[in-house]
């Protein structure tokens, strides 16, 4: 391939024409070409082939079959990045230890193990509200967008809400499994709240339906086949309700 | 808050999708090409690093899952010399070079495996030698010499109109004389 007599080498030439050669012999091969036209007009045929290439082979037949896309979400969702854990846990890890105690007061010991599963996903639905409200408090204008259908691409099963119920705003927040879907909800029994729903990786554990107190949150999780839900109200709500709307919601599941 | 985000592998749909007609020649074998690769992917996810090219990564599973149904099937020789008759499934050229345009694209396809994959690699999807050398399993000097034996076929082809590429497969430096 090399052509001594010319001081460049095929390679480099293919290397000047796709951008991959470093600059200061791409000055060299530039001026090269320019004191040879023969060279020259390979180069420009060459150039002609590649804008052909893009011509011919850069568009395919038609959009995705729908296996396609449901393939490539599928795996978007299992290829989901690991959240900060070491911090994330830290601060679960003291949490659960600080609430030992008065945990054990209501639970035995049995669940004590399953309440350490459980706080994370409280942790979990703690932080979809901070990033509900830092951009509410950023006064960012929210795009008006059908919870249906992203629950529909996240791969989520969603309750059918109460009628009295009134979605206020609508939020894709991340959780350590897989993209969440976070609801801001109106509710006349309890006022504001959240449900946050997502798809769990592991299986899902959480079942039956719980309901604990949580960093001054009253929260109930329960699931739903593959579909994990936080229902969350920050507003010194009552455990008791939190747990029987949770129900409700439940109930409801189609 | 949690750092967990999703990738975009839709993203890189299209890019999946046009390498693997290079590869089987065929849209609707190409599309279950990616279909196979996407699930292999998934399998394979825990060999996804953390700031690693997800394009070249899939990518490269897609170019394996390739080597893999050709080795698995004995129709395999058999398509390689009857693709001419199948729909290669990119969209048909427009405009009044549509029919050298076409011509150009049998001429692509008609490379030699190794050449074509190397060359709608790099010329194509824009990978680095280095990014397609990880794709295909070879080192970045094979990458680029298979992309300028390719080369050299196309401009022989483009020389000598539509002559068929099969009887100058193998061209080294010497071509570049014009």
């Amino acid at each position: 391939m090399t052509r001594p007599e010319d001081g460049i080498t095929e390679t480099e030439l293919d290397a000047f024409l796709t951008g991959q050669l470093e600059a200061g012999r791409r000055f060299a091969v530039a001026d090269h070409l320019a004191r040879h036209p023969d060279l020259a007009a390979r180069a420009m045929s060459d150039l002609r082939l590649r804008e052909g290439l893009h011509l011919v082979l850069s568009q395919v037949d038609g959009p995705p079959p729908p296996a396609l896309r449901q393939a490539a979400d599928t795996l978007a969702r299992g290829l989901v990045r690991p959240p900060r854990w070491p911090l994330r846990a830290a601060a679960a890890a003291a949490l659960i230890a600080l609430g030992w105690a008065s945990e054990a007061l209501w639970s035995g010991f049995q669940e004590m193990r399953t309440m350490a599963e459980l706080r994370p996903l409280a942790e979990t639905a703690l932080d979809a509200r901070d990033a509900v409200e830092l951009r509410r408090s950023l006064a960012l204008t929210t795009v008006q967008v059908d919870a249906a259908q992203i629950a529909e691409r996240l791969g989520l099963d969603l309750p059918t809400l109460p009628t009295e119920w009134q979605v206020r705003d609508v939020q894709v927040v991340a959780t350590p499994q897989a993209p969440g879907l976070a609801l801001v909800i109106d509710t006349p029994d309890m006022g504001e709240v959240m449900l946050l729903s997502f798809l769990q990786n592991d299986g899902g554990r959480i079942s039956p339906l719980r309901a604990f107190d949580h960093r001054g949150s009253a929260v109930a999780v329960f699931e739903h086949g593959p579909t994990a839900f936080v229902l969350l109200d920050a507003s010194a709500g009552v455990r008791a309700e939190v747990s029987r709307e949770a129900e409700r919601l439940l109930s409801r599941m189609n | 808050m949690s750092g967990a985000a999703r990738l975009d592998v839709t993203a890189h749909l299209e890019a999946l999708r046009r390498y693997a007609r290079v590869l089987t020649r065929n849209g609707s074998e190409a599309d279950d090409l990616v279909q196979g690769a996407l699930l292999r992917a998934l399998e394979k996810r825990a060999s996804f690093r953390d700031g690693a090219d997800l394009r070249v990564w899939l990518m490269s599973i897609l170019h394996n899952h390739h080597i893999d149904r050709l080795r698995s099937t004995s129709a395999a020789t058999a398509r390689e010399t009857a693709w001419a008759d199948l729909a290669p499934g990119f969209a048909p050229p427009a405009g009044e070079h549509a029919v050298r345009l076409e011509q150009l694209r049998a001429a692509v396809l008609t490379l030699p495996e190794d050449q074509r994959e190397a060359l709608h690699l790099v010329a194509i999807e824009g990978l680095s030698v280095a990014e397609a050398a990880d794709v295909l399993s070879v080192p970045p000097g094979t990458v680029m010499s298979r992309v300028g034996r390719a080369r050299a076929a196309l401009r022989r082809w483009e020389d000598g109109g539509t002559a068929r590429l099969s009887s100058i497969r193998l061209v080294g430096g010497a071509d570049d004389a014009t």
